[in-house]
């Protein structure tokens, strides 16, 4: 290893001064750097190749390998759960639009309506097939406004003040004090309160069930005299 | 240093990092196979040289050479970013040449050597000092017959030590053992080529 430089500066010194009183030690160390410097000549000398890339693609060609580009292994993680999200989308959509809204149109005349009153309080009629009863409330405080894009349902009881809403919303500015409201017995049905005096439309949720959907018939109408409000 | 002239090197950095050895394996197992070609353009010279030292044949070296390559391809996918390319492809090569020695039935004599060695020996040399020209080509002779003659485990640690110049870390790696095992090995192979060259050197 001194021979070859494998040894630090002090290790060679060490060994070179053991050699030196020792005459086969001494005769090996000669032999070692003549044997290094040989090979030190013998490093540089090969004949020139004959190696090509055509001949490296036909060989890895006949190996059966392609060299043709792989798809991107990290490709399978991503279109995998995308594919099932588009398809999932897809027949949910697709459901959506086969089932139909449980709304059915009865062939019975619409019972007769009488318009809303714009300066009146609203009178309501009840509906042939249901009992009403109608008390009237009155507010107690000035009215308020009401900024309304959809149609809302809005209680106001008698003992009750209606309290001016702290979030920032406008209320609906009423024309009476006094608003009726029906209350229906045995049980109570719902409705939709015009969103406007113009074009008013309600929609009635009869008892009666539907024999086809099970869901209970609903009929709407312009204008109704015996509308039924819950609370 | 200046903002510009850090600019201007980044982009060169860029450009090393997207050219390295890692980068091109990368490239090469996501299936761009003009960066294996560039790869093999690369250290094909360097494979040949290795492999002929080993066998002292063109022709086996560079069927060797091809076949490291080959099966360098094929095994990308074994290829770990955090070791160099040029150690794992002279693996290869030290295993084939292993393989290739320990199966060839067309090894040469140490006649045939001698004798092929012949029309060097009468034609290399310095003309001014011929004596001494014959008796440093009969050195080198006689120990490019030794180092042929020597067992290929022992003549792969002399071939990357003292005719590659590799390093013990990489040696270490390319044969398989730790460093101290191939410190080990190599003074084991050069006491070996001793062994059967001090005869002839010392005749002298």
């Amino acid at each position: 290893m001194l021979a070859f430089g494998d040894l630090t500066e002090s290790e060679a010194a060490q060994v070179r001064a053991m050699a030196e009183g020792d005459p086969e030690a001494a005769q090996a160390l000669r032999t070692y750097e003549s044997m290094r410097s040989d090979l030190r000549s013998m490093s540089g000398a090969v004949p020139a190749d004959q190696l090509s890339k055509e001949r490296l693609q036909d060989a890895i060609l006949k190996r059966g390998l392609n060299p043709q580009p792989q798809p991107r292994r990290w490709l399978g993680w991503v279109m995998a759960p995308a594919a099932m999200t588009v398809i999932f989308a897809l027949v949910l959509a697709f459901q959506m639009e086969r089932q139909p809204t449980p709304v059915v149109y009865n062939d019975e005349p619409l019972p007769e309506a009488s318009p809303l009153a714009r300066e009146d309080t609203p009178t309501l009629k009840a509906d042939p097939g249901q009992t009403v009863s109608i008390e009237k409330l009155a507010l107690e405080d000035e009215p308020e406004t009401i900024s309304v894009e959809k149609p809302v349902v809005s209680t106001v009881k008698k003992s009750t003040p209606k309290k001016r809403p702290s979030n920032g919303t406008r209320v609906a500015k009423l024309d009476k004090p006094a608003v009726e409201r029906a209350v229906e017995a045995p049980k109570p049905s719902f409705a939709t309160i015009p969103t406007s005096m113009d074009a008013p439309k309600i929609v009635l949720i009869q008892n009666d069930k539907d024999m086809t959907t099970g869901a209970l018939k609903a009929v709407e109408t312009e204008a109704y005299s015996g509308v039924l409000v819950g609370s | 240093m200046s903002l510009r002239s850090y600019a201007i090197e980044v982009p060169q950095v860029a450009r090393m990092e997207l050219d390295s050895d890692g980068a091109l394996v990368r490239r090469a197992r996501d299936g761009d196979y003009g960066a294996f070609e560039k790869l093999f353009e690369r250290h094909r010279l360097m494979a040949y040289r290795f492999a002929y030292q080993m066998t002292t044949r063109r022709d086996d070296a560079e069927d060797i050479v091809q076949e490291a390559f080959v099966r360098a391809y094929q095994n990308l996918d074994r290829y770990r970013d955090e070791a160099k390319f040029t150690t794992w492809l002279l693996r290869i090569v030290t295993n084939l040449c292993t393989d290739q020695a320990r199966t060839s039935q067309r090894r040469m004599t140490l006649e045939q050597q001698e004798a092929a060695g012949a029309l060097d020996w009468m034609t290399v040399g310095d003309v001014d000092d011929p004596v001494q020209n014959l008796e440093e080509d009969r050195r080198k002779i006689a120990l490019k017959r030794a180092l042929n003659a020597l067992p290929i485990h022992h003549k792969t640690m002399i071939v990357l030590r003292d005719l590659e110049g590799r390093d013990y870390p990489d040696i270490a790696k390319i044969v398989g053992c730790t460093v101290g095992g191939a410190k080990l090995r190599v003074l084991r192979a050069r006491r070996a080529l001793r062994d059967r060259v001090a005869p002839l050197i010392n005749e002298e």
